[in-house]
């Protein structure tokens, strides 16, 4: 089985933050409401996120991720699928910020990895000249920074330090190689990759349901 | 194989890292300010928590480019050969430097040297065993990163036999050595013991850098790279929380990964500025310049800011060490390789030379 080359960089990004957004926004968030801290999970931030700086057991990560992959995605769709498929991503961002953070201004460090993820996507499409390209990429880059900067309350997170990640993986993943297309062409990857919103939206449901 | 232009960008930018890091240095060990670096930081660096990452970020960068580059090298050549090159790339202008530094110091020139000089540190700094001998004056500190790389260059060596056949096994023992030696070398109170401390835990590096290396030739599977990818990962992690002085750099495990990303994203850049003649004659001098900016960077200061003003003295430091750095490449870098290269093709017709010698190219990886 096969993957249409420009879907697989879309396919593998939702994927994985499919499986991050489980893991930071249902059994993460959790297990914080909780106050529980299992071995497993404890080992995990011990020896993965905090050493690499990625807090919330990579929920902003999955945020970041899916955004990068929707900007990706819609930049070669017409307007009305563009819609389609930007909304139901956008929704679970929305929701995240809300019912999960109680905080709105978090979208402005969010929303920009959907620009960049556009941009790129005119880039590699010839629409875009390199240096403009580069140029934009780095312009939406600060809007995280300058958000970050503008919202104090938000500096102890380090989303710069995930929208950098995002950025990485999102530039490793548009030129995939055979194997990241044969990853991605998988069963299981496209599930995952159909249901990327869902973690984040099961997360916010827990956030309302489990009392702080 | 296709040359990897993009890798000479990300040379040129882990230079002006670590150049950039220590001219701040400079700026806060005389208690001045710097506006544009307080900006920077404020702007950029501190928010990515780069702040203090800069020079470190040049070199681990310097060291992912040189883990990719050299694995390509050991498949077309032999242990020996492989040796002698990397040797005659690295030694001349190590010599010619540290030399030069031992000369200004003997005549107290202030070029970034501590207490008095003699004839054995000389000796010691030329042979990098400054390092490991206590009371040594170090004549250029950044030469403590051609210790890491030596210790890779004689591990891929020994391995090149391996790696040809079964590729998967120096990676495989490269996490053992590594994961053993982080056991083993744990006691950092002599100098002897902390340098090789510093050795194994920047190793895990080059290795990444050679899992890019071969799941680029297609020698590895990307997954099985991964894989030997996050192992070499966790041992980064793990020397940093089992010791209190090495590596002393916040965020070392993280930085390590995001310039690995950066590192397989420049590989496939191609065409444009980044292929450009300017771009690979830049990349060729970095080597020269990590060497001597610090020298310079502390000289032309001194000679300068009591006449021209310290901004001016700075502006006029880079500029110098550009020159020092390209003047050092064009008489002492590239006629040594060059000279090697025909002693190694003594005797051999051109249809007996390998491909790189026929160009007459000067390797472009240390």
């Amino acid at each position: 089985m096969t993957a249409d080359i420009r879907t697989v960089p879309v396919t593998l990004l939702r994927a994985g933050a499919a499986l991050l957004g489980a893991y930071g926004y249902v059994l993460g968030l959790w297990l914080a409401r909780h106050g529980l801290n299992p071995e497993p999970v404890a080992t995990v931030r011990e020896w993965v996120n905090r050493p690499l700086g990625l807090g919330e057991d990579f929920g902003p990560l999955a945020v970041m991720l899916l955004l990068a992959a929707t900007g990706y995605a819609i930049g070669g769709r017409r307007p009305v699928r563009l819609v389609l498929t930007a909304v139901p991503a956008l929704v679970a961002t929305a929701c995240v910020c809300f019912f999960v953070y109680h905080d709105m201004a978090r979208l402005l460090e969010f929303l920009p990895l959907v620009l960049i993820g556009l941009v790129t996507r005119w880039t590699l499409g010839g629409t875009l000249p390199t240096w403009a390209g580069v140029l934009l990429g780095a312009a939406c880059f600060g809007a995280v920074i300058a958000a970050d900067d503008a919202l104090p309350g938000l500096r102890r997170w380090w989303y710069p330090v995930a929208a950098t990640f995002a950025a990485l993986l999102f530039l490793v993943a548009v030129r995939p190689g055979p194997t990241a297309t044969a990853v991605a062409a998988h069963p299981v990857t496209r599930g995952l990759a159909l249901v990327a919103e869902v973690p984040l939206l099961v997360g916010s449901a827990l956030a309302l349901v489990v009392v702080p | 194989m296709r040359y990897l232009h993009g890798l000479d960008a990300l040379r040129i930018v882990a230079s002006v890292m670590v150049v950039y890091d220590h001219l701040h240095g400079w700026f806060a060990s005389g208690g001045q300010r710097w506006r544009f670096d307080e900006n920077l930081d404020a702007a950029v660096l501190g928010p990515l928590r780069l702040d203090a990452l800069m020079g470190a970020f040049g070199i681990c960068t310097f060291f992912v480019v040189s883990g990719v580059v050299i694995t390509h090298a050991a498949f077309r050549e032999s242990p020996g050969r492989f040796v002698a090159r990397r040797a005659v790339r690295i030694v001349p202008l190590l010599w010619a430097v540290v030399l030069l530094v031992w000369v200004l110091a003997v005549v107290h020139v202030p070029a970034g040297v501590t207490g008095p000089v003699d004839v054995r540190d000389l000796l010691t700094n030329l042979t990098l065993t400054n390092f490991f001998v206590p009371n040594q004056t170090g004549l250029d500190l950044v030469t403590w990163t051609l210790a890491v790389q030596i210790a890779y260059y004689l591990f891929v060596a020994a391995t090149i036999p391996l790696l040809r056949r079964w590729p998967w096994l120096p990676p495989a023992l490269a996490v053992t050595v590594v994961s053993v030696l982080l056991s083993v070398v744990h006691d950092e109170s002599t100098p002897a013991t902390h340098m090789l401390r510093v050795i194994i835990t920047f190793l895990p590096i080059l290795f990444i850098g050679q899992l890019v290396g071969l799941a680029r030739l297609g020698r590895l599977h990307p997954l099985a790279a991964l894989a030997y990818g996050v192992l070499q990962c966790l041992l980064l992690a793990r020397a940093d929380m089992t010791s209190d002085l090495t590596p002393a750099i916040p965020g070392y495990t993280r930085m390590v990964v995001c310039i690995a990303l950066l590192v397989i994203v420049c590989c496939r850049l191609d065409g444009g500025l980044v292929a450009g003649r300017w771009t690979r004659g830049v990349a060729n001098r970095t080597y020269a310049v990590f060497l001597v900016h610090v020298p310079v960077l502390y000289v032309t200061p001194h000679l300068l800011s009591t006449t021209t003003g310290t901004t001016l003295a700075f502006l006029i430091a880079i500029v110098a060490t550009a020159v020092v750095a390209d003047l050092l490449y064009r008489f002492v870098e590239v006629p040594c390789v060059r000279w090697y290269r025909k002693w190694e093709n003594r005797g051999r017709n051109s249809a007996e030379r390998a491909p790189d010698d026929l160009a007459g190219r000067v390797e472009a990886a240390r």
